[in-house]
């Protein structure tokens, strides 16, 4: 954190401006994508979604629906814990929002470039899962609590083949800065020749990492009502669970389309013309619509199902993959 | 074996990308909502949306809310003498209907009110859009029992194969709207026999009995006019809906008699002359108020029926829905 | 709560803990819960997410049909009936006309029979459809059940052309039908039907076809078929255990022994099986419909039926095929036109009573999915 604030009190005020704009841009941005999925959703089950909020094509309907939330009545039960339970929002939303000050944009368009900028990135994206757990604990309610104890134990499961796979890219690209990361995929991603196992556990555990279907077990609605965020209203519920959800989405997307589809890169040489940002918006947005794809698609696993996919089948390839890279790597330098 | 063990075999990870194809395929396509306030799928004759009320069929005979599952059916009325018409006829007593309501909030829609009732007082309207946010209005009063007559929709034709004995469909008593507005006005009276044998009820004679005995000659009328159109060549329906409209008349002219009326007097074309004006103006109204509709944008059907029950109101004298 | 049945007290051998010392925490599910479409309600004891006991509370949804319909003549109860499982108004409503038709002996036209067989097909699909897409909706996948509901319009529309209901249809009288069918009933039935065959294999594939649905299903909740015999279990869930049992087949009524179709049956009797059988059933109850609208006759829809319906003074009992298994009416007459007695067997409260058992052992998130294939409407299993 001390480096965060020296890089950013180094730069100049406008820069400063630009970069906070980044983090004010976040809760718009889950606007829209809550918007995308809304639509996305409807077509895929044949409907047309929300059609009215806004007049053209419901375009206002998350708006509509955060002003409702704030309108809303916030309610906590007797024996809830007040003070934890009123802290959870600004954790798991604190926690998702954290990964965005070392996502590049653009080559200078990042908050802090880190040397350890993926580690950071890595270790932020946690806290969120502190947030659940104390969510479950406060609400006295035994849902909750089954389903913060859920999400507890999906980040045991899923936090080390994430972190081996992105391992492996930090071996190939020689370096933790993501910026350094998106660099060296200039013109070939990662996705495409080094990294394409990597990709696709880093996937399955990013999904995971924001609870979405097929590992949504920590808000399964249909068991346990919306698992840790079941005595949750107003407010509290629109940050702690939609916001968070949507900005951690994004965030992992952001990641992935940085750490494997070069983020603010180029595809081709020849495209060059086109700036940083929209490269890295398209690409996030590919990810993102991915999620949405799958998640309106399959049926959820179970907890302990999700166990054994990551102990005996993610976590032996992400292995696999970080040997085979080792190897590549060595044969390349001798 | 069978294809549930092929199903169940393992098949890593097609599956998965099956499924994916198939909701990829479906967002491409388009969707099939039905944007409902905006447009509205029309609904069948026979839905049961609400109950519609024709005042002037029903005799207070209390069948519907004696049969009613739920006793939701409120009538209340009563009896007034008329004086004497003409030389040599009694004063007689008829029912007056001071309150005909059924509460929606009660009914379970079954429909066997509308079935049961024999005067054809009661009708199946498909129209729904009338929640309440207070219980009390769900009770629907006379008039606007009355006034959902704008919305009944003629019945539907039967299947080529139904042969069945005819039971009492959900239709309005006038023609079908199929023909067209001028059709409304009666030209099969004059073809129409004379009342049937029986119009008073004999001492000596149920109540039942004689209501019986009347339908019986009733369906003998709408009979013979139904073979007298099907030889004009009109259409089934035509044909189907005049002969209903010539039972429901001679029905009606032989009901308010105490004695045995003269053997040959045709009913009169509209049913209550007294108040109304004549057949030809009320057409006109009905054609007014279907042009008007149709240029509100109503869907014809119930541009069809509403202009229908304007030109009843026109007739019959009486003042709009809710008027 | 409710006294506990010995056997379901014993504790089931939990030594996969390793020895360390656990607690057990009764959640209550329900009565008002997402994942039991109803208001039903099960006391689950659970070690961490393993059911130790379970026990399902009923009764929240009691109206009282056996009582309110001594007080009605035929054609109200009909109404009522309809309203024991509203997903399947025509079957419920169905073998009360069956028996008293055969306590008159009324004959019944060949053309009502028909349309009878037509209608409970058709209303047979629209509940399993239901099933078909609420499963799926427990499982965590949101999409197949609306493909299911669109399939089910079309099919809906043909049924309210018919009887101008939705759920509640009130069209099957003593001695036939209410009224015949309208025009154009045929055409839509059948494009219904055709329409809905074309779409089973997307059914198949997002969902039967899909490794993590199978991760969930194969295997789960495996019901014994003695088990279940013993239990009264019947409909589906019996024949995806493996036993033909299905009455059109084995006490053929109407004329459903002349049409040709098959009763699909599972082999382990596991939650998967369960929806495979239901599946397969709405193919074979398309086979049906598309037979009987070949073979329509012409004719009348309701037979010689006396104004008044007097029972003579006896008793019998009627049972068909409800879309859940077996429905039962078990008929008293004093010689009224109402009956003095009537008993009501219906699938869903036959078929949960195995519950308790299946979810002894299984995770929670199982217990959805074990509740999920049991395929029950709360209204029938309380009544």
């Amino acid at each position: 954190m001390v480096t965060t604030l020296h890089h950013i009190l180094a730069n100049s005020i406008v820069l400063l401006a630009l970069k906070l704009g980044i983090l004010l841009l976040l809760l718009p941005a889950t606007l829209v994508v809550g918007y995308v999925e809304l639509k996305v959703m409807a077509h895929m089950q044949h409907r047309l979604g929300p059609m009215y909020a806004g007049a053209y094509h419901g375009w206002a309907q998350t708006l509509a629906d955060g002003l409702k939330f704030i309108q809303k009545e916030d309610i906590m039960a007797a024996a809830t814990d007040r003070t934890v339970f009123s802290m959870v929002p600004y954790i798991t939303m604190l926690g998702a929002a954290l990964t965005f000050v070392v996502i590049p944009f653009s080559r200078h368009g990042v908050i802090a470039n880190l040397d350890i900028g993926l580690f950071y990135a890595l270790a932020v994206s946690s806290i969120s899962v502190i947030g659940v757990l104390a969510a479950g604990w406060a609400s006295a309610n035994k849902y909750s609590l089954m389903g913060g104890l859920r999400a507890a134990a999906q980040l045991i499961a899923y936090e080390l083949p994430l972190v081996l796979a992105a391992a492996a890219v930090a071996m190939q690209a020689g370096s933790l800065s993501l910026v350094s990361i998106a660099e060296a995929q200039r013109y070939v991603p990662f996705a495409l020749w080094a990294q394409p196992l990597g990709f696709l556990i880093f996937l399955a555990a990013a999904t995971a990492e924001v609870s979405r279907t097929p590992f949504d077990m920590p808000v399964a609605e249909a068991e346990i009502i919306t698992g840790a965020f079941t005595e949750y209203s107003a407010m509290k519920f629109a940050f702690g669970l939609f916001a968070a959800e949507y900005i951690a989405m994004i965030g992992m997307s952001a990641l992935a389309a940085t750490l494997f589809l070069g983020g603010y890169v180029p595809l081709l040489p020849q495209l060059r013309f086109v700036p940083g940002p929209v490269w890295f918006l398209i690409k996030t947005g590919l990810l993102i619509f991915l999620l949405i794809w799958i998640r309106w698609t399959f049926p959820r696993l179970r907890e302990d199902q999700l166990q054994k996919f990551a102990w005996k089948v993610l976590i032996p390839l992400s292995l696999v993959n970080i040997f085979v890279t080792g190897a590549l790597k060595l044969a390349h330098w001798t | 074996m069978n294809d549930e063990s092929k199903l169940k075999k393992a098949t890593f990870g097609t599956g998965l990308l099956k499924g994916l194809g198939i909701t990829m395929r479906h967002m491409v396509s388009k969707a099939v909502t039905v944007q409902y306030p905006d447009e509205i799928a029309p609904l069948p004759p026979r839905s049961r949306g609400v109950i519609a009320l024709k005042e002037e069929n029903c005799t207070m005979c209390m069948l519907c809310a004696r049969e009613c599952p739920d006793w939701c059916i409120y009538i209340e009325g009563h009896k007034e003498r008329r004086e004497s018409r003409g030389e040599g006829k009694r004063a007689k007593a008829f029912n007056v209907l001071d309150r005909f309501a059924i509460d929606y909030a009660l009914c379970m829609y079954c429909g066997i009110c509308v079935e049961v009732c024999p005067y054809d007082a009661l009708f199946w309207s498909p129209e729904f859009e009338y929640a309440e946010g207070d219980i009390t209005r769900l009770t629907h009063e006379m008039e606007r029992l009355e006034d959902w007559m704008r919305t009944v929709l003629p019945p539907s034709p039967l299947d080529d194969g139904a042969k069945g004995p005819e039971i009492k469909s959900a239709a309005p008593v006038v023609p079908a709207p199929a023909a067209a507005p001028a059709a409304a006005a009666p030209a099969p009276v004059e073809t129409a026999p004379g009342p049937p044998p029986a119009a008073g009820r004999p001492a000596g004679m149920s109540e039942a009995e004689f209501v019986e005995q009347r339908a019986a000659a009733g369906r003998l009328v709408r009979q013979k006019v139904y073979e007298e159109e099907i030889a004009k060549g009109s259409e089934p329906r035509i044909a189907e809906a005049r002969s209903k409209a010539a039972e429901m008349r001679a029905r009606k002219a032989t009901l308010p008699e105490t004695e045995p009326a003269p053997p040959v007097t045709p009913a009169p074309a509209p049913s209550r002359p007294a108040a109304g004006m004549s057949a030809a103006d009320a057409a006109a109204v009905r054609r007014k108020v279907y042009e008007e509709e149709i240029a509100k944008g109503s869907d014809p059907r119930i541009a069809e029926a509403r202009s229908k029950a304007a030109e009843l109101r026109a007739r019959k004298g009486t003042k709009g829905p809710g008027g | 709560m409710g006294t506990v049945p010995e056997d379901l007290t014993r504790v089931p051998d939990l030594s996969s803990t390793g020895g360390l010392h656990t607690e057990e925490m009764v959640l209550n599910v329900g009565p008002q819960h997402p994942a039991t479409h109803g208001v039903l309600r099960v006391l689950v004891s659970v070690d961490g997410e393993r059911i130790v006991r379970a026990e399902p509370v009923i009764g929240y949804m009691h109206r009282g049909h056996e009582k309110l319909v001594e007080q009605r003549d035929f054609r109200q109860i009909t109404n009522l009936l309809s309203r024991m499982d509203w997903l399947s108004g025509i079957n419920n409503e169905i073998p009360a006309s069956l028996a008293v038709e055969r306590m008159l002996e009324l004959e019944v036209p060949r053309r009502a029979q028909y349309l009878r067989v037509i209608l409970a097909e058709l209303n047979r699909i629209t509940n399993h459809l239901m099933f078909t897409g609420s499963f799926g909706l427990e499982l965590g996948a949101t999409t197949p059940v609306m493909y299911a509901f669109r399939e089910r319009e079309l099919i809906q529309e043909a049924l309210e052309l018919v009887t101008g209901g939705r759920m509640h249809f009130g069209f099957i009288r003593p001695g036939g039908l209410k009224e015949d069918v309208p025009r154009g009933f045929v055409e839509l039935a059948r494009r219904g039907v055709r329409q809905l065959v074309a779409k089973i294999p997307d059914y198949e594939n997002l969902l039967m076809g899909n490794e993590i649905f199978k991760q969930r299903t194969v295997g789960v909740g495996r019901l014994d078929p003695a088990l279940a015999l013993d239990h009264g279990v019947s409909g589906p869930i019996l024949r995806a255990c493996g036993i033909p049992y299905d009455i059109r087949k084995v006490d053929p009524y109407l004329v459903y022994d002349e049409f040709e179709f098959d009763t699909p049956l599972g082999a382990q009797g596991d939650s998967f099986d369960r929806f495979w059988v239901l599946v397969q059933e709405m193919k074979e109850s398309a086979r049906i419909v598309e037979q009987a609208l070949d073979g329509l006759p012409e004719g009348s829809h309701i037979g010689a039926v006396p104004k008044r319906l007097t029972l003579p003074k006896g008793q019998i009992y009627c049972h068909a095929e409800n879309p859940l298994g077996e429905l039962g009416y078990y008929l008293v007459s004093d010689g009224g036109n109402k009956p003095y007695r009537l008993k009501i067997r219906t699938p869903s409260f036959s078929n949960i009573s195995v519950a308790a058992h299946m979810l002894r052992g299984a995770f929670v998130p199982d217990m959805i999915a074990i509740l999920g294939s049991m395929f029950f409407v709360v209204g029938d299993i309380d009544r």
